[in-house]
């Protein structure tokens, strides 16, 4: 089963993704920051895909995508942010951490669950 | 106030935007929303009320935005219908998404603009507001005409602040962006 990283500082949106993708059949761990996100990936190397807020107090979702490629050395870690932030400039910054994908909240699951599917494999 | 420093239009701008992301936002299964302007904001704050602040940033101006959700039954039945333990998490996060259609459509305008994470205020704060000293302020009440009845009831302020003449023009017809919630991928 897929396994999925979801990082963010709402419990309520932790709640809400996690959910909806567990009874959609995938594996959800779940991360109150970036620096809680980054421990969880140290401690289990079978996790396919991240689904990370962008604004959380501690460290970013941003920069834990930095550290993900770097300090990690994960390049091949797929990550798609789920954020209220939607301007060119901030997308731009996540394409070049990694970023693979970028959801505007609110989260609609049904209109993206085959995209994370396919991500998580 | 340098209330001087943003155009009438501006004014009219922010306003505009602010009450499209509350409709867009706070309304949560289609139910009558009437935002109405208020003068002053001088009603009791009880002490289960929960105020949510914001700040998008720009070079230019900073614009703060204060939400207040009553701690009524009518309130958290309304917003937090699962467990009333979540309540204050769940206005955390309506306010964020709130916020963030601010900043989606105002980010058309102004491109380098910069999103806070909320923050929990307590109730007194909003009394005093104007000691922030805002170039611009304007606040609203807004009444939600809930399913069960209930109105409910939700005080919104937004303050100004700036460093550059704000002058701009967000259009009447312009709808939230259609991409909300839709995977992009690179």
């Amino acid at each position: 089963m897929a396994k999925i990283l979801v990082v963010d500082d709402s419990s309520a949106v932790r709640d809400e993704v996690a959910t909806f993708l567990r009874g959609n059949g995938l594996d959800v761990q779940t991360a109150v920051d970036g620096k809680d996100g980054l421990s969880r990936l140290k401690a289990d190397p079978g996790i396919r895909l991240v689904i990370s807020d962008v604004n959380m107090p501690n460290m970013d979702g941003l920069t834990m995508v930095e550290k993900i490629r770097g300090e990690l050395g994960n390049k091949s870690l797929n990550v798609v942010m789920l954020t209220t932030e939607s301007s060119p400039a901030m997308k731009d910054r996540g394409k070049a951490a990694g970023v693979k994908g970028w959801i505007v909240k609110p989260f609609k699951g049904a209109a993206v669950l085959e995209g994370l599917k396919k991500l998580a494999v | 106030m340098r209330g001087g420093m943003i155009s009438a239009a501006a004014r009219q701008s922010f306003e505009t935007v602010l009450q499209r992301a509350v409709r867009a936002r706070l309304v949560l299964s289609g139910e009558p929303c009437a935002i109405t302007r208020v003068d002053v904001r001088a009603d009791e704050v009880t002490p289960d009320d929960v105020v949510v602040a914001l700040t998008i940033s720009s070079m230019g101006f900073r614009y703060m935005l204060f939400l207040r959700f009553r701690g009524d039954a009518a309130s958290v039945r309304y917003f937090a219908p699962g467990a009333a333990g979540d309540f204050r998490d769940a206005v955390l996060e309506l306010g964020n998404l709130c916020c963030g259609a601010i900043n989606q459509e105002l980010v058309g305008h102004f491109p380098d603009l910069g999103m806070s994470t909320p923050y929990v205020l307590d109730g007194h704060c909003l009394h005093h507001v104007d000691s922030l000293k805002p170039d611009y302020r304007a606040d609203f009440d807004v009444t939600l005409d809930a399913a069960s009845g209930e109105a409910v009831l939700v005080g919104v302020t937004m303050c100004l602040f700036t460093r550059v003449p704000i002058d701009f023009h967000a259009g009447h017809e312009v709808e939230m962006a259609t991409s909300d919630g839709e995977l992009e991928l690179f």
